[in-house]
């Protein structure tokens, strides 16, 4: 074969093994997920043989189910807590409410997570009385920023007596009275939470012990005020 | 800076010290979890949650007379009621005596409810009231279980001045609000 005719032969093997190729390409590629078939059998195949049998997206999955299960399994307290008050939302406003209430006393034992937040705006945006005004005050006991945006978001409310009570909650943080909610946002804008203040409005301890803990009682303090009128509180 | 603008200074910064205001006003969240019941015939499980300024006069270091208003809303209006009978009793805990705790005595409920709070600038700043199972001593049908709360100080209605003004100015606030008197 002379040097012509080997360039010709090359030239025209290369094009074919080209579009060979290409119709392979297209053959395995499915069409929904840009995944080819070849990589994703090599993943399964990978995991059904290998000793590290996981792909890197599967081990994280798994390790954040793991995670998520050990976390609920961790927080006992927090599962029944929440659980507790998701029962108590799902019951009928009538019987309802005293149940709500009870339960969402327990959770000043809970630090304040999306989940519970997402509840308590729940509560708020639905609007009944009795249980939105509680929240309303649990809210203001939390320093935190997350717990203020809600009575911000509450101070907007269509009825009147919510936004007003949340105005108030807003107020008893700020340690100062507003106009109005403009002036509240105005506010929250810039406010952050006092760690000294945050550690107070903590969820409950045991306030006995740790009193003890810190005692000092060479420090005296102000003496006791008399009851005005104290036959209005016989013993 | 000469010697006459340092005593003036001195004057002014004593003048205006929250050391000798003469009342702090603290507002915030009350929660109180009462049972009713009537032997043999029903029992009801009631929880209230109410707006509450606590306003403290002081004297030298002193606290020598108090007050308590709560206001709440109902499906019924807005009320307020004033308890001329609270009292509290605190002392300073904790490493410079930066900490604070307590007891109030609200009218008609016959036992402490403990409270602990934080000192700022040498006056208390906020505190955090103490769950405290109670109960009313008149009142045989009203079992009040537990009682919990906040509150910081709100310097709009505190200053050196009467206890009443001080309570005068949160009542013409709550009444512009649309509370009226329980």
């Amino acid at each position: 074969m002379n040097p012509g005719s080997k360039q010709i032969a090359l030239a025209v093997g290369a094009v074919i093994i080209f579009i060979a190729g290409l119709m392979w390409g297209i053959h395995m590629v499915r069409p929904d997920q840009g995944v080819s078939v070849a990589e994703s059998n090599a993943r399964s195949s990978t995991a059904s043989t290998s000793g590290h049998s996981e792909s890197f997206n599967e081990s994280g999955d798994k390790r954040r189910t793991q995670k998520t299960k050990q976390t609920l399994s961790e927080n006992p307290l927090q599962e029944r807590i929440l659980s507790d008050l998701r029962a108590a939302m799902a019951m009928p406003k009538a019987t309802g409410t005293t149940s709500l209430l009870k339960a969402l006393e327990e959770t000043t034992k809970l630090p304040l997570t999306q989940d519970l937040l997402d509840d308590m705006r729940g509560i708020v945006d639905e609007g009944e009385i009795n249980s939105s005004h509680f929240v309303l005050s649990l809210m203001e006991q939390r320093e935190e920023k997350s717990s203020v945006d809600l009575l911000l978001h509450a101070a907007s409310h269509r009825d009147p007596d919510v936004a007003d009570r949340a105005l108030f909650a807003l107020e008893a943080v700020a340690g100062t009275v507003f106009k109005n909610r403009e002036e509240a946002a105005t506010w929250a804008a810039t406010w952050k939470p006092d760690p000294e203040r945050a550690k107070l409005f903590a969820p409950h301890q045991e306030p006995e012990e740790e009193a003890a803990a810190t005692a000092h009682p060479r420090i005296p303090g102000p003496r006791s005020v008399t009851p005005k009128n104290p036959e209005r509180n016989p013993e | 800076m000469n010697i006459k603008s340092i005593i003036t200074t001195a004057a002014l910064a004593i003048l205006i010290s929250p050391a000798i205001a003469g009342v702090q006003t603290y507002q915030g969240s009350t929660r109180w979890s009462t049972t009713l019941f009537t032997p043999s015939i029903s029992t009801m499980a009631a929880t209230s949650s109410y707006t509450t300024y606590y306003i403290f006069e002081t004297s030298g270091g002193n606290v020598v007379d108090a007050l308590r208003i709560d206001a709440w809303t109902t499906t019924f209006g807005r009320f307020y009621y004033i308890d001329e009978s609270f009292s509290a009793d605190y002392s300073y805990f904790g490493p410079f005596g930066n900490d604070v705790a307590g007891g109030m005595e609200s009218d008609d409920v016959s036992a402490i409810l403990p409270f602990r709070g934080k000192l700022r600038y040498g006056i208390l700043d906020s505190f955090s009231l103490y769950r405290a199972v109670d109960y009313y001593t008149r009142n045989g049908n009203v079992d009040i279980s537990t009682i919990t709360g906040s509150a910081r100080l709100n310097t709009y209605f505190s200053g050196n001045i009467s206890l009443n003004r001080a309570a005068n100015e949160v009542l013409d606030y709550l009444e512009s609000r649309g509370f009226y008197e329980y």
